[in-house]
């Protein structure tokens, strides 16, 4: 078995995520023609047998080497504001679609400031604006690219 | 040599060198903050490039790559904190320079190695890039397949510590690559009935995703409010330019073992560096003033690592196998231009690649040239708070990928592949393997099917010449590396580009 460093909980349940993409990609090629689905095929049935290999190994070096009474410090971080800047990320796409790239942006990067504790709280809506502004006309105006307007129809 | 002059003539025009120019300045800067270097660089420079000419586009990609690796070593003699990992061994000595009062010399020492590392590596680049064509003249598509293949088991094999995670990552990265519609028979795969997948992920949003708003992510985790502090600067720039000529065989020895190891699919200048170093530490007179500010202990990994870029280069444009995360994203770039790697790109647009060989000697001489006039100043970009550097990178992610193709469902597609990437970092996964599995995919299924065809069926058609034979056999001994440093050796460390 390799002896990499100790594994976090978190790793078992990362195989099984990554073990259940695969297991979708080898569903899915079932309904393919014969000649199209060989290389989905193929490869998704190898990842799932990998998965399963990476889970009894970290499995098995969890039970041996046992987890640490404290959680590593990498993962004390993640639980702070990288859920909420993951969700605002995750926003962002439905935010350019219904109130177009001006007002998403500047939205966006306000909140973005915000959640990373930028020190100048004054400063926060200038630089935001300072940074849709200048994106807007970099990409709008000299890369002549049709920002999404939105539903409001702003941009 | 008509090739030669038409590419000379592409990258001495003004367009060129006000890329050129600007791509050098910003990844100056980039390069200095540690957290960004050349791959989110020039991930966030793809959306730019899709705007400008093949040429130009490679030219800007070039740029960043030489200046970025050469930014990365400012702050590691300054601060003590590499801006990128092809730096990491230039804080040994780079640092206790800096507090002798020689941060002067230190930093002129990294820019002239980095200058000659940089135009040596571009020469070998040539030179090796064409013999190693007139085996490519060779391959047929049993062989492309096998080379495809074994690229990607060295890529695999090389992230020590993590094979298995490596071949599930990579088999994720292939498998997104059969999105869409299938090259021999044109049926739609995993499309679910919508017209965005029907011609398969675009490179953009996967490179994006998987390597800039990953590390996007990870910056987030950094615990400073800033990256670094300033730190001052005293002592002869001068004395500290002229130092690689007096150290030449230390200089000649670290360009040649940084261009090796640059060649070496998967082994970049993180390796490189640390390599260059200890030679010069094993073969110096002097061995124990290393680590107590030895000129040649900056030296050395600061000519190494800028070598490494042409080493890189070689199969990259030769055989299409990126080896790390930025050959990676330059072979994005290309694709993007529709300039395909190997014997095509030398035969159809050979002019392009003669430009990009001589924008390579013109960028480091403009590194040369900006460094000199902007070390200095370079050090105090490090003070900006990386709360305002988070947002702002995030959203030029977003804007750049929804540049290309005009579709929100691209910036989607980012944020996915951006919390897949990020996945993929946390947990040992190497994103590079899912990537270079995304673009190796297609070369692999669509030649192993042109191989079978050619065969009427049979699996002999993939080994029909001792070429193939030997490329089998090499596939095989680098997975079985894999699985020897995987299984039977203790006490690696995982490679990062």
């Amino acid at each position: 078995m390799p002896k990499s460093a100790k594994p976090h909980p978190g790793q078992l349940w990362f195989t099984i995520f990554l073990g259940m993409v695969l297991l979708c990609f080898f569903l899915g090629s079932l309904g393919f023609s014969s000649r199209a689905r060989l290389t989905p095929m193929l490869v998704s049935g190898f990842g799932i047998v990998l998965c399963i290999t990476e889970f009894i190994n970290t499995y098995i070096k969890l039970k041996k080497e046992g987890v640490n009474g404290q959680p590593s410090e990498r993962f004390i971080k993640i639980g702070g504001k990288l859920p909420q800047l993951v969700g605002l990320f995750a926003v962002y796409p439905l935010l350019l679609w219904m109130a177009g790239y001006l007002i998403a942006t500047f939205v966006e990067c306000m909140l973005g400031l915000m959640l990373t504790s930028y020190p100048v709280k004054k400063w926060i809506p200038i630089i935001s604006a300072i940074v849709t502004i200048v994106l807007y006309i970099t990409f709008k105006q000299f890369l002549l690219v049709p920002l999404p307007s939105g539903l409001l129809g702003i941009g | 040599m008509d090739m030669f002059l038409q590419g000379l003539q592409m990258a001495l025009t003004p367009e060129a060198l006000i890329v050129i120019v600007a791509g050098a300045v910003v990844a100056l800067i980039t390069g200095a903050l540690p957290g960004m270097g050349a791959g989110l660089t020039m991930a966030l420079a793809i959306p730019l490039t899709f705007y400008m000419s093949p040429s130009l586009s490679l030219m800007l990609m070039g740029a960043i790559y030489t200046t970025c690796v050469y930014g990365g070593g400012i702050t590691a003699i300054l601060m003590e904190v590499p801006g990128t990992s092809g730096s990491a061994a230039t804080c040994l000595d780079g640092y206790p320079m800096s507090k002798q009062g020689k941060a002067g010399t230190a930093l002129g020492i990294s820019l002239s190695a980095s200058t000659l590392g940089a135009l040596a590596s571009t020469l070998l680049l040539m030179i090796f890039a064409n013999l190693l064509l007139s085996i490519v003249l060779l391959f047929g598509p049993a062989e492309y397949f096998w080379t495809a293949l074994m690229g990607l088991t060295i890529i695999v094999s090389v992230s020590q510590g993590a094979f298995l995670k490596g071949l599930i990552a990579a088999s994720i990265g292939f498998l997104l690559s059969t999105v869409g519609m299938d090259p021999i028979t044109g049926a739609s795969r995993y499309t679910f009935g919508t017209l965005y997948l029907q011609d398969g992920l675009d490179i953009i949003p996967v490179l994006l995703g998987m390597f800039a708003m990953s590390q996007v992510l990870n910056l987030v985790e950094k615990k400073q409010a800033t990256i670094s502090e300033t730190g001052k600067i005293s002592g002869s720039v001068l004395e500290g330019l002229l130092a690689p000529f007096r150290y030449l065989r230390t200089t000649v020895r670290s360009i040649i073992l940084g261009f090796v190891i640059g060649a070496l699919p998967g082994v970049g200048y993180s390796v490189s560096n640390w390599i260059a170093y200890g030679m010069a530490k094993q073969t110096s007179s002097h061995p124990e003033t290393f680590g107590h500010g030895d000129p040649e202990g900056v030296l050395a990994p600061e000519a190494a690592n800028n070598a490494t870029v042409g080493g890189a280069l070689v199969p990259t444009l030769v055989l299409g196998i990126p080896g790390g995360e930025t050959t990676a994203i330059l072979l994005g770039s290309m694709l993007l231009h529709g300039l395909t790697p190997g014997l095509d790109l030398y035969t159809k647009n050979g002019p392009i690649v003669y430009a990009f060989y001589i924008s390579l000697i013109v960028s480091s001489l403009v590194m040369f040239l900006l460094g000199f006039i902007a070390m200095r100043h370079v050090a105090r970009l490090t003070t900006v708070p990386l709360s305002l550097l988070i947002p702002i990178i995030a959203i030029l992610i977003f804007t750049g990928a929804f540049s290309i193709n005009y579709n929100i469902m691209d910036v989607v597609m980012v944020v996915v592949l951006g919390l897949m990437g990020y996945g993929f970092r946390t947990f040992g996964y190497p994103p590079v393997c899912a990537v270079l599995a995304f673009i190796l995919g297609p070369i692999l299924e669509k030649n192993f099917n042109r191989a079978m065809i050619l065969s009427q069926g049979t699996l002999l058609g993939l080994v029909p010449s001792p070429l193939s034979w030997a490329l089998v056999v090499l596939t095989i001994v680098f997975l079985g590396y894999g699985i020897y440093t995987e299984y039977f050796r203790a006490g690696r460390k995982p490679i990062k580009d």
